[in-house]
């Protein structure tokens, strides 16, 4: 069971909400499934949020932008893209597994590790002024900075990866 | 591979004359030459226009980081070539995300400030949402339900139902009907966060669990196409300037084959006998009082056309009188003081109304409390019901 270990806050078990799974190739086919699928877990998920409509509407935003990424993962991959959703208390865990080669796992690695930089903050705004960077950097900064993210990443094998989200979008409704 | 061309699923417009750029609807393209045309429109806005322009984002309702970057660098730009422009871009604090993407821009470009549109939603409607009439509030609920809980499965209520109540105020419908008919869902919306969090203690005092409260605009709610069986509008089109979007959005939102529930008053025919001549004289100056804020209390009676303007079809409509003799006149007599309180008190004051005009004015309501109390009188006050079907 996934834990939450923060601030020195006992652990507290995630529990399991909903999964979705299917293939790459189905997910590539329409770039409005990531549209669909983020809508649809976040009405599925937020009907017990204190505010259920405006907590659906935050949360697709943010899933919306994680199956963005990995709709645009390589298109030379077979493979299963898996989202997972997790809640413990007013943290919502995304964790979406996605194919991805062993040689393009550092552009993950390097967006990640720059989302939670010090700086990151000022390197967001940098891009959003116009300095140039992976679409994934500015994405995954954007989720850190604005929606409070907590951001990691799990090698599944050679050719998968599963990039982690804790969102604490409840307080951010409230 | 080039992206997929799908319909747009949102909306600019740029009106020229207030210099205001629109941008409504679900904006996630996969590449920005999806946005190509619109992009064009802004910057052609920004360069025809002179001092502020407005970019109009309340009605957007979900953007992905592709537009977002795409129109962050068209307002940068824009600002950059011509620095004598100011950019004010406008959202709404019930878009959560808007207002945490928005708040960098002036960060980046001083020319650029971020506005919300929040409670001064309608501003004329903050007389009826202060904390002193809530009280009133539930007291009229609990007058009107003696008749609309016989009157609702006339329109098509019964157990089960996906059910949202718009301008819920402080939700004492949605539990009565959560209690009553045990909808499968019911989702109760309104613009008043005081009246939302009164709502929400209710319910927790009571333990009642199930209700949806969100906090929304009535004339763009979140809420997605399609969702609701029946869908409850109770006295709020009469306060709205527009009632007609509002309509248009109970109608996005209800279901094909599902009804939309309307009640509206006609303050003018408010009743009492006896002193019925000073009764009517204050009710007929209520309807002109709240014409003067762009609201209509007189709509009960035009809702049929409403419903059918709105599209709706197999229309039903029907009256009801609360009266002094439903329950304990007392309550009667509270919902009338109340109302004095904030008409004579409250609005006839920011009209800038005479003090003799006031005290006529109070006399009625006054008059309506002596029929009320009266042991051989009648007070009372109409309203009309009204639904109607979206087509399948």
């Amino acid at each position: 069971m996934a834990t939450l270990a923060k601030d020195g806050v006992q652990d507290t078990p995630f529990e399991p909400m909903i999964e979705i799974e299917l293939s790459i190739e189905a997910l590539q086919a329409e770039w409005r499934q990531c549209d669909g699928i983020a809508n649809y877990v976040a009405n599925m998920i937020s009907h017990n949020r204190s505010d259920s409509i405006r907590y659906a509407n935050l949360f697709s935003s943010a899933l919306n932008e994680l199956m963005e990424i990995a709709f645009r993962a390589s298109r030379r991959l077979d493979g299963r893209v898996v989202c997972r959703i997790l809640r413990c208390d007013g943290i919502e865990r995304v964790t979406l597994t996605f194919p991805c080669a062993a040689a393009d796992r550092w552009i993950y690695e390097a967006s990640v590790a720059r989302a939670g930089a010090e700086d990151a903050e000022t390197q967001y705004l940098s891009i959003l002024a116009g300095d140039l960077a992976p679409v994934h950097q500015e994405v995954l900064s954007a989720m850190v900075i604005e929606c409070h993210a907590r951001l990691t990443l799990e090698s599944m094998d050679a050719e998968a990866l599963t990039l982690v989200a804790d969102l604490p979008l409840e307080r951010l409704v409230s | 591979m080039s992206p997929r061309l799908s319909p747009p699923r949102f909306r600019t417009e740029y009106n020229e004359n207030d210099q205001v750029f629109s941008i409504s609807g679900t904006l996630r393209p996969q590449g920005v030459q999806e946005l190509a045309s619109s992009l064009a429109q802004l910057q052609d806005a920004a360069r025809r226009s002179h001092g502020v322009l407005y970019i109009d984002m309340r009605r957007l309702v979900l953007m992905n980081n592709t537009a977002f970057h795409a129109l962050t660098g068209v307002m940068v730009e824009a600002c950059r070539a011509r620095p004598e422009l100011r950019l004010v871009v406008v959202i709404s604090t019930i878009v959560g995300w808007a207002a945490r993407r928005f708040r960098h821009l002036s960060q980046i470009e001083p020319a650029i400030a971020v506005e919300t549109y929040d409670s001064d939603f309608y501003p004329g409607q903050a007389f009826l949402e202060e904390g002193g009439f809530i009280p009133i509030l539930r007291t009229q609920t609990k007058m009107t339900w003696r008749h609309e809980r016989e009157i609702l499965p006339r329109h098509g209520m019964r157990p089960g139902l996906a059910v949202a109540d718009i301008c819920c105020g402080i939700g004492d419908f949605a539990v009565l009907v959560h209690k009553e008919f045990q909808p499968s869902r019911i989702v109760a919306l309104d613009h008043s966060r005081s009246s939302l969090a009164y709502a929400r203690k209710v319910a927790d005092d009571f333990g009642i669990q199930g209700i949806e409260y969100t906090y929304g605009d009535a004339a763009q709610m979140l809420v997605s196409d399609n969702q609701f069986d029946f869908v409850t509008c109770r006295h709020s089109l009469q306060i709205f300037n527009r009632p007609e979007l509002i309509l248009k959005e109970l109608h996005r939102i209800c279901r094909p084959g599902g009804r939309i529930y309307v009640t509206n008053e006609k303050n003018s025919h408010c009743l009492g006998e006896p002193r019925a001549e000073s009764i009517q004289w204050t009710y007929n100056e209520v309807a002109k009082l709240f014409a003067h804020f762009e609201m209509d209390v007189e709509l009960g009676p035009k809702s049929r056309r409403y419903l059918i303007e709105a599209g709706l079809e197999d229309i039903r409509i029907e009256s009801f009188m609360v009266t002094n003799l439903d329950g304990d006149p007392q309550d009667f007599v509270n919902v009338v003081s109340a109302w004095e309180g904030v008409y004579a008190g409250d609005m006839a004051v920011r009209r800038g109304d005479s003090p003799e005009f006031i005290e006529r004015f109070r006399q009625g309501f006054q008059d309506h409390i002596y029929a009320a109390l009266h042991p051989k009188g009648y007070a009372g006050w109409p309203i009309w019901v009204a639904s109607g079907r979206k087509p399948a």
